[in-house]
């Protein structure tokens, strides 16, 4: 990966696109977190990528990669939400009625899986979850990118955790 | 499993996402307002230079020819040869030696003259230091190699992979097409990514490792950061006890099997030294490393030597101790001649080139200008059509008053930008902050640029700068009127 972000640092377009493109299961799950709709994380993706492909030269921690391109994400993700917040409606609400555009629906969920792990979960709860088990953040750091504090996010991952708990035990998974 | 391994589980597992997903990753770069490709190229040069000089490190600059050793050195750094009156302004130093076991490293002199300090230090391997750190070989491993094995049959892998979830995906669909396209971009994107790790394994393997020494580096544990992969990148020194960021340089050369000469070449700017021409420089948490150097030992001058040290092959040794040394400009400056000008001027549009101050000493000589652009906007930073915009460089051709070009570097030192309300931002010199937003604001940068000096009675400065045009294919260079200097 290093040699790909180097090649972006100096310009090439298509390292970078490699490096997105690497990551964009997690990518799009961060911003599923936020955002309902398929176009909005589109957007979110797409101007995540720009900014940062003009600023990949600020970069200083090679190895950082992943969260520097996730803080802009989350931002972008923010930013599109506020703006569109009519069309951002539920996590939960993740279903084929409610999709914003046809054709882009997803199948009845069958067992345990991100969307079903995270149902029920609220904003700040979803991303304490996924930043930590699934981006092995921090507390600090997910405190400063959910800019609350450390207890705020340990009560968020507590109760999320329990949540998520329960479902395991109802669904006997 | 536990709880905990079950929701890592769960959510590390892949969720279908839809292929406009995938499209607008690989159209995102596209959509962007592509600058023109010169542009594009300088910004790549500016990356070099933030990455490697502000953000991470300074260069090691590794003289290509070695000149006379004893007592003259006559080493070129950044193309300018340093003047042989170096030896007699050099102030010399004893007992400023550090050992570590057979290994020691000596602070034999400085020299202070306007913006370059020297400290010249001589660099005594043992055997088994010169040994670790690998110098004279190739920088690239064998776990290199294996490295690259791994990396080769990893990304194979997940190739496959991908290709098994399209087909997974696609199971039920008779859009065959689209699940081609798929197949399609997954293969673009493996041959992409292998035929990156094989080039990147045949750069590497033009370098070869010599010395470097690095100062002012933190300690730090077992774990391999950014500062390992470039031990000489922190810019900084420490003035009269505070340490600040400023541009270092290195010129090693060596001058027997385990002996090595550096010199390292700090420069210092009238704002660092606030006037003072006597201060104290502090080196401690200092080390040497190893460096890449290409191996037909040509000299790199804004490129990323150190970008091509691989973490196998990176090695440090902490030298105990530290150097604490004071040095003066007052010899030099007394044979100074120091011209301060106020009506050397020369503008177009909104650009306004201004000279402010020339240092003829017996070393080099130095020029420090402004450079003032006003009516700036961050939109139109890549899309300028006719005014300057993006202040990212200037350009200086400095001749004799025979029209002969003297050779010379310069470096942009301050940029401050100021916004239409007032407000001020101060950016790090020769980088730009593309978060920045602003509308009619106005850049000011300071240059400082170094001359080889040269027995001339008068001076040429011609500046320009680049400034694409309506016409737009190519890039236009706007080039002012040059400002002509008395030096007399």
């Amino acid at each position: 990966m290093e040699e790909l972000i180097l090649k972006a640092q100096k310009g090439d377009e298509d390292a970078f696109t490699s490096i997105i493109y690497e990551i964009r299961q997690d990518l799009y799950k961060i911003a599923r977190c936020r955002l309902y709709c398929e176009d909005d994380i589109e957007d979110a993706i797409q101007e995540t990528m720009i900014v940062a492909y003009k600023d990949i030269k600020k970069l200083k921690k090679l190895e950082a990669y992943k969260k520097w391109l996730i803080k802009i994400l989350v931002n972008k993700c923010n930013r599109i939400y506020k703006k569109n917040k009519n069309r951002n409606v539920s996590f939960d609400n993740i279903n084929p009625e409610n999709a914003c555009i046809e054709g882009e629906r997803y199948a009845e969920l069958e067992e345990m899986d991100f969307y079903s792990i995270l149902s029920g979960l609220t904003y700040d709860e979803r991303m304490a979850i996924t930043l930590f088990y699934l981006e092995e953040y921090s507390l600090k750091e997910i405190s400063k990118l959910l800019k609350t504090n450390e207890n705020t996010v340990k009560t968020k991952l507590k109760r999320g955790k329990n949540k998520i708990r329960q479902k395991y035990i109802e669904g006997g998974f | 499993m536990d709880k905990e391994e079950q929701i890592i589980m769960d959510l590390s597992k892949d969720i279908k996402i839809p292929y406009s997903y995938d499209i607008a990753i690989r159209t995102a770069l596209k959509k962007k307002r592509k600058p023109n490709i010169i542009l594009l190229i300088r910004n790549v040069i500016i990356w070099l230079v933030s990455v490697l000089s502000i953000l991470c490190g300074s260069f090691g600059v590794y003289a290509a020819t070695g000149g006379e050793i004893n007592g003259i050195p006559a080493f070129e750094w950044l193309g300018i040869n340093f003047s042989s009156s170096y030896v007699d302004y050099k102030q010399e130093l004893k007992e400023t030696t550090t050992t570590y076991n057979k290994t020691s490293v000596e602070l034999v002199g400085t020299l202070a003259s306007d913006y370059v300090t020297v400290l010249e230090f001589d660099v005594k391997l043992s055997e088994e230091d010169k040994e670790y750190l690998r110098l004279g070989k190739e920088v690239y491993t064998e776990q290199d190699g294996i490295d690259l094995e791994e990396r080769l049959k990893q990304i194979q892998e997940d190739y496959q992979r991908s290709i098994e979830n399209v087909d997974e995906m696609h199971s039920n669909t008779e859009d065959k097409d689209v699940a081609q396209q798929m197949k399609d971009d997954r293969k673009d994107q493996y041959g992409l990514q292998k035929k990156y790790a094989e080039e990147s394994v045949e750069d590497f393997k033009k370098y070869i490792n010599t010395l470097q020494l690095g100062f002012n580096k933190k300690p730090m544990g077992e774990k391999m950061d950014l500062l390992m992969d470039f031990p000489t990148s922190k810019d900084n020194i420490i003035l009269d006890g505070e340490e600040i960021w400023c541009r270092n340089y290195e010129n090693v050369v060596k001058i027997a099997d385990n002996e090595y000469k550096v010199y390292h070449v700090i420069l210092l700017t009238d704002d660092d030294l606030k006037g003072k021409t006597n201060y104290n420089i502090t080196l401690k948490n200092n080390i040497i490393a190893n460096n890449a150097q290409l191996k037909n030992g040509e000299s790199e001058k804004f490129e990323g030597a150190s970008l091509a040290n691989t973490p196998n092959n990176a090695r440090r040794i902490d030298i105990e101790g530290e150097f604490s040394v004071d040095v003066s400009k007052d010899k030099i400056l007394a044979d100074s001649n120091i011209i301060k000008l106020t009506d050397k001027k020369a503008s177009y549009k909104n650009v306004t080139q201004e000279i402010e101050e020339i240092s003829i000493n017996p070393i080099q000589t130095i020029i420090r200008t402004k450079t003032r652009i006003t009516g700036v906007a961050s939109n139109k930073r890549y899309d300028y059509e006719d005014e300057m915009q993006n202040p990212l460089w200037v350009e200086f051709k400095i001749t004799d008053g025979n029209g002969k070009e003297l050779k010379s570097e310069s470096f942009e030192t301050k940029k401050i930008l100021t916004k239409e309300d007032g407000t001020v931002e101060e950016w790090y010199p020769g980088d730009i902050d593309g978060m920045s937003r602003y509308t009619n604001g106005t850049f000011e940068l300071t240059e400082y640029i170094i001359v080889e000096n040269n027995n001339t009675n008068k001076m040429k400065i011609t500046t320009s700068f680049p400034a694409p045009s309506k016409e737009g294919n190519g890039e236009q260079y706007h080039t002012l009127a040059p400002i002509e200097i008395d030096l007399t």
